[in-house]
């Protein structure tokens, strides 16, 4: 393999890293909105995943930004917001889920374009936790999506949300 | 009676017990002095009994590609788990879906394990390609002898043992999804992190799959306790993060108490790593 470097990686995002930061905390903080959203709209049991998937997104966002402390942004993601609002308030249950399941996999696609990108430990360390759970919460909305296959349930083959797309 | 007041026909007295004492303590240490056996150099502390020569491990370092191989060791520790409890044909009538399924995460592993490889392999790294010895030893091997019993143990098979290969599946995807997690803070270059990570949240969804076939429906998606044992019950999202904290797996014959036996499983760290020197056997 190659040689090891004698240098240790930053842990503090480098600056380079907080850009790539602030798009994922905007994204997170759009995300916690449409789970709002969803959540009013949902039945009884999806009505509960999405009041915690919610929170769980929340907390995302406010980690990023502690980990950004001042470099933090403070607004969500209005194009990404706008561009899903009509889906996440709307719909049967499984259109619903069905929604968020391919949100939730783009995330995970993101995310870990984010981690192949940051240099500093303690964002990829971060990242690296969130990516964990969101391929968790991809796993159950598949089945209230009522995707039966285990393709359905475990592979990802959703396309990453970048800047250009979604600008901030 | 003499004038120290002892009687020196007496056999035992103070003056007879230091006479023998001392010619004790003299033979003693001639004898010592002249064996070709116990011999120490001089101010050291005389050694008696043979001691075999230790050899130490050489040293290494958790590199990348120690990290990767590592990662490589664990998914072949998956792939002999599954294919053994796909061969003890426990699979059957309601639950024979279930088969399905442990192939396809088989399938998974072998595809995780060949994209590992080839990361290190591209790398100009040499590959690891069997099971971590150390989590046969430490988890595995005692969590099957749980389920299907060691008479020279004197473990007695588990009265449920499809149950109980469940709970060691959802451990075992469990600590490799924490493992690839608890790796990006020890891998050097980012590309490495976004691979590891990119295996590591397959084997989260592996996880959250088997929570809920144990836990099913909207009570197991977030975390509960188990009303009897104070135990948490296998949750499909446990938390907001991914957790790094100790897998514990419950299986086994119940003891008098009622009990099943606790298994605790740790992501391997540098005691149980698959160093650059370390090869399959």
């Amino acid at each position: 393999m190659d040689a090891p470097t004698t240098t240790a990686p930053p842990q503090q995002p480098t600056k380079s890293d907080i850009a790539v930061l602030q798009f994922a905390q905007g994204i997170e903080l759009a995300m916690t909105a449409l789970y709002t959203k969803a959540s009013a709209a949902a039945g009884k049991d999806l009505k509960t995943v999405c009041t915690m998937f919610g929170e769980h997104h929340l907390a995302y966002a406010q980690s990023i930004a502690g980990l950004l402390g001042r470099s933090a942004i403070s607004a969500q993601n209005a194009s990404f917001y706008a561009a899903f609002i009509a889906a996440a308030a709307s719909g049967s249950d499984a259109e619903l889920a069905g929604t968020f399941l391919s949100l939730e996999n783009s995330l995970v696609k993101t995310h870990l374009g984010v981690l192949g990108t940051i240099t500093g430990t303690d964002g990829a360390q971060l990242v690296a936790s969130i990516i964990s759970t969101q391929g968790r919460h991809a796993a159950v909305l598949a089945s209230f999506a009522g995707k039966k296959g285990l393709g359905d349930i475990l592979d990802n083959a959703a396309e990453p949300f970048d800047t250009k797309t979604y600008p901030a | 009676m003499n004038s120290n007041n002892f009687d020196m026909n007496s056999p035992v007295n103070r003056r007879r017990f230091f006479l023998t004492g001392g010619f004790a303590i003299a033979t003693t240490t001639l004898l010592a002095a002249c064996s070709k056996d116990i011999q120490s150099p001089k101010g050291a502390f005389p050694r008696i009994g043979a001691v075999p020569p230790t050899t130490g491990l050489p040293n290494a370092a958790p590199t990348d590609e120690a990290l990767l191989r590592t990662a490589t060791s664990l998914e072949f520790n998956a792939i002999d788990t599954y294919t053994k409890v796909l061969g003890l044909g426990l699979f059957t009538g309601s639950a024979a879906g279930t088969a399905a399924v442990v192939s396809r995460f088989k399938a998974d592993h072998e595809a995780h394990a060949k994209a590992l490889s080839g990361i290190i392999t591209e790398a100009k790294g040499e590959t690891f390609e069997c099971a971590n010895a150390q989590i046969n030893k430490l988890y595995i091997n005692p969590a099957l002898d749980l389920i299907l019993g060691n008479k020279e143990a004197g473990i007695a098979p588990s009265d449920t043992p499809l149950d109980d290969v469940m709970a060691l599946a959802l451990g075992l995807e469990t600590l490799a999804a924490e493992t690839y997690q608890f790796y990006v803070s020890l891998l050097s270059q980012p590309k490495l992190r976004a691979a590891a990570m990119g295996i590591g949240e397959q084997e989260s969804r592996h996880s959250a799959l088997l929570a809920q076939a144990i836990n099913p429906g909207v009570d197991g998606i977030g975390p509960s306790t188990n009303k009897t044992t104070g135990k948490p019950n296998p949750a499909a999202v446990p938390g907001a993060f991914g957790s790094l904290a100790t897998v514990s797996v419950i299986l086994g014959k119940p003891n008098e108490a009622g009990n099943k036996t606790t298994l605790n499983m740790e992501t391997p760290s540098l005691n149980s790593m698959a160093y650059e020197y370390a090869k399959c056997s």
